[in-house]
């Protein structure tokens, strides 16, 4: 930053008020045409989800059909399953499971991350200690294992999908939040916030968090990929949502079966559904990232 | 007149892989209402670590108040309590610190920052009267048409009007003790002035103390009641500013003086003096005093004892002091 040339033009200087440093990164985000498609597909997902769950769609998900795995056509598009359901309207049904988990998850893992990295890296001394001791103890242990070990303790079902995997992976955030904190609590302006007397709670969750917000963001849209991977793997060893439901993973380890009958599209459609809800999360995370990057900022 | 601040023998530690040092060591000064001390001295005799010492904001560990009082109207801060203390940091002493540029929270826009602190200790107010009170200290500091500005982010605004925000921010609860610490030197030279201006007018305006810490003698000629030299963490000279500017008794002093440009006097010297040598490390200091290898007028005693702030024409910490023609 140049202070010589700024404080010239001081009592002249005209700028167009309130832009923030979010409506800056909106600004930019909106440039990259493929992150903006990639979001319109993840809210097409979601519309969707919300609609399935609503019983707006595929609501004969469940419903038991004459002809079992019935080839594709005009009105099975998917064709459909061993009980005659229709395939597609499953696969939609997916998306619904497949969001909450990325959603439920989340819930867990951000504020276990965001507390204990904030207060790691902001207190520093024994407590760090503590902190990293304990995430490293959680993470020496391949997640895999732990929501296996974590599924077997709880039993099979949905809500232990969404505790296990989300009291296994905020580690990652933990990490960075805690870096980000220990720069951040160096800063001129945290310390101009302790000499008008702020708490040191105020200081961590009013002052420094807002501003590693976009980290959290950034996050937030990787965990709902692995979440999504995660609970596909969780179900095709048979720890994940119970075998009725329409998870994607569930049609995946279905078709283990089917494929020797020559049975493809279960296994197609889940994998479509996944691909793109995927694709598109991958893509809007790295336009996401460089939108919010601060480096980027003001250019 | 009671004084609004008064420091006695105040020792301040930092432990370092180097070992342990003071980085102030036996500071005592006091400042009376509606007046200003200035502290001057070298990069890093602990300038900054006596005002952050005055606003229990040193970072512990790696520092230690070790020793001393600071007597805030009678009351020693270094016995207060965390939340005790809070009470005080931003209410009854407010701070200006060196770099406008970073010191506001980037998330947040200038009426935010300064709408918080007059809240944290006005909690009587209604959120109406802390934004009219928020704009009404924009106005005191001189930012033109306040009522926009307020909702403006720091990055809109240049540092010399960064700079009339932190003090907007300083100032909102009126503060009894303002410390400012190298205020200006951020900025360039016709902003400067300005704000060293504006903090002056209302400081006398609000009879507040305040203790001014800045490397710029120019500006402690004009703005300081009494002058605080500091060398590797010591005072070695107290005085007021006619005693410092017109007849300094310590050689450290003399030297500094010396080596600001004069243009009062008429002929412009070529050449600027400077003080040879370097301040000793603060974790490996001689055991005599501490200017002893720079000084220009030392004597055989200088190498074996620190000498101490002693009172002749006003106090001083030198055994063969600067002889007055
Ligand atoms: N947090 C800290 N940890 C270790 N040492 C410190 C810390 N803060 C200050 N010091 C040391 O204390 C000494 C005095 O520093 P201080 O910041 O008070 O200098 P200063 O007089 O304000 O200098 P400047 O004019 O550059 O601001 C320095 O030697 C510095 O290295
Ligand atoms: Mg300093």
């Amino acid at each position: 930053m140049s202070t010589g040339t700024t404080a010239t033009v001081e009592q002249n200087q005209v700028s167009s008020a309130g832009v923030s440093l979010w409506s800056d990164a909106y600004r930019r985000f909106k440039k990259n045409k493929l992150g903006v498609v990639c979001f319109f597909i993840i809210c097409g997902y979601v519309a969707i989800a919300l609609l399935t769950w609503l019983g707006l769609l595929g609501a004969d998900f469940s419903v038991n059909g004459p002809d079992s795995y019935a080839a594709p056509s005009s009105s099975h598009w998917f064709g459909t399953d061993i009980f005659g359901r229709d395939v597609f309207a499953r696969g939609l049904h997916g998306t619904r499971i497949a969001l909450s988990i990325g959603l439920a998850t989340s819930f867990i893992a951000i504020p276990i991350g965001v507390t204990l990295g904030a207060i790691a890296g902001y207190f520093g001394g024994l407590v760090d200690d503590f902190i990293v001791w304990f995430y490293n103890v959680v993470e020496s242990i391949p997640d895999i294992l732990k929501i296996i070990a974590l599924g077997y303790a709880m039993g099979r079902g949905i809500s232990t999908v969404y505790i296990s995997i989300g009291l296994t992976t905020w580690v990652s955030l933990c990490k960075l939040i805690r870096t980000e904190f220990m720069k951040h609590k160096r800063r001129d302006y945290v310390q101009s916030a302790m000499a008008i007397g702020a708490s040191h709670k105020r200081r961590m969750f009013l002052h420094i968090l807002p501003n590693v917000f976009h980290i959290i963001l950034v996050n937030l849209s990787v965990r709902f990929i692995t979440a999504i991977k995660m609970e596909v793997v969780l179900s095709y060893l048979g720890l994940g949502v119970e075998p009725g439901q329409p998870s994607w993973g569930i049609m995946i380890d279905d078709a283990k079966l089917e494929m020797a009958r020559g049975v493809w599209w279960g296994l197609t459609c889940a994998s479509i559904f996944m691909f793109f809800l995927i694709l598109a999360f991958t893509l809007f995370n790295d336009a996401l990232r460089e939108a919010l990057d601060p480096k980027l900022r003001n250019k | 007149m009671s004084s609004v601040v008064e420091v006695k023998n105040l020792v301040t530690s930092f432990k370092t892989q180097e070992g342990t040092f003071n980085a102030v060591d036996n500071v005592s000064f006091k400042v009376d209402a509606g007046k200003t001390l200035g502290i001057v001295g070298e990069s890093g005799c602990g300038k900054s670590v006596t005002s952050l010492s005055i606003m229990g904001l040193i970072p512990m560990p790696p520092g230690k108040i070790e020793s001393g009082e600071i007597l805030f109207k009678g009351q020693n801060l270094l016995k207060l309590s965390q939340n005790e203390m809070r009470k005080i940091r931003g209410n009854k002493i407010g701070m200006i610190f060196q770099e406008p540029m970073t010191s506001l929270n980037p998330v947040f826009t200038i009426g935010n920052q300064i709408e918080e602190a007059i809240k944290l200790h006005q909690k009587e107010l209604s959120s109406k009267q802390v934004r009219e009170k928020a704009i009404d200290m924009l106005k005191l500091v001189g930012i033109p048409s306040p009522e926009k500005r307020i909702d403006d982010y720091p990055h809109q605004l240049s540092g010399g009007m960064r700079q009339r925000v932190m003090i907007a921010i300083a100032l909102s609860c009126s503060p009894d003790l303002l410390i400012a610490d190298e205020p200006t030197t951020a900025l360039d030279v016709t902003i400067q002035a300005q704000i060293l201006d504006l903090i002056k007018k209302l400081q006398r305006e609000l009879n507040t103390a305040m203790i001014l810490i800045t490397h710029d003698l120019g500006v402690v000629a004009e703005t300081c009641d009494d002058v605080a030299v500091m060398y590797a963490g010591k005072i070695v000279e107290y005085g007021t500013a006619d005693q410092i500017f017109n007849r300094p008794l310590h050689p450290y002093t003399k030297g500094l003086l010396n080596s600001v440009p004069h243009f009062e006097t008429g002929k412009r010297k070529t050449r600027l003096e400077t003080i040879p040598g370097i301040v000793p490390s603060l974790a490996n200091l001689p055991q005599g005093c501490r200017f002893f290898d720079r000084c220009t007028q030392s004597i055989e005693q200088c190498k074996v004892r620190q000498p101490e702030l002693e009172k002749l024409e006003h106090n001083v910490a030198c055994y063969n002091p600067v002889k007055q023609k």
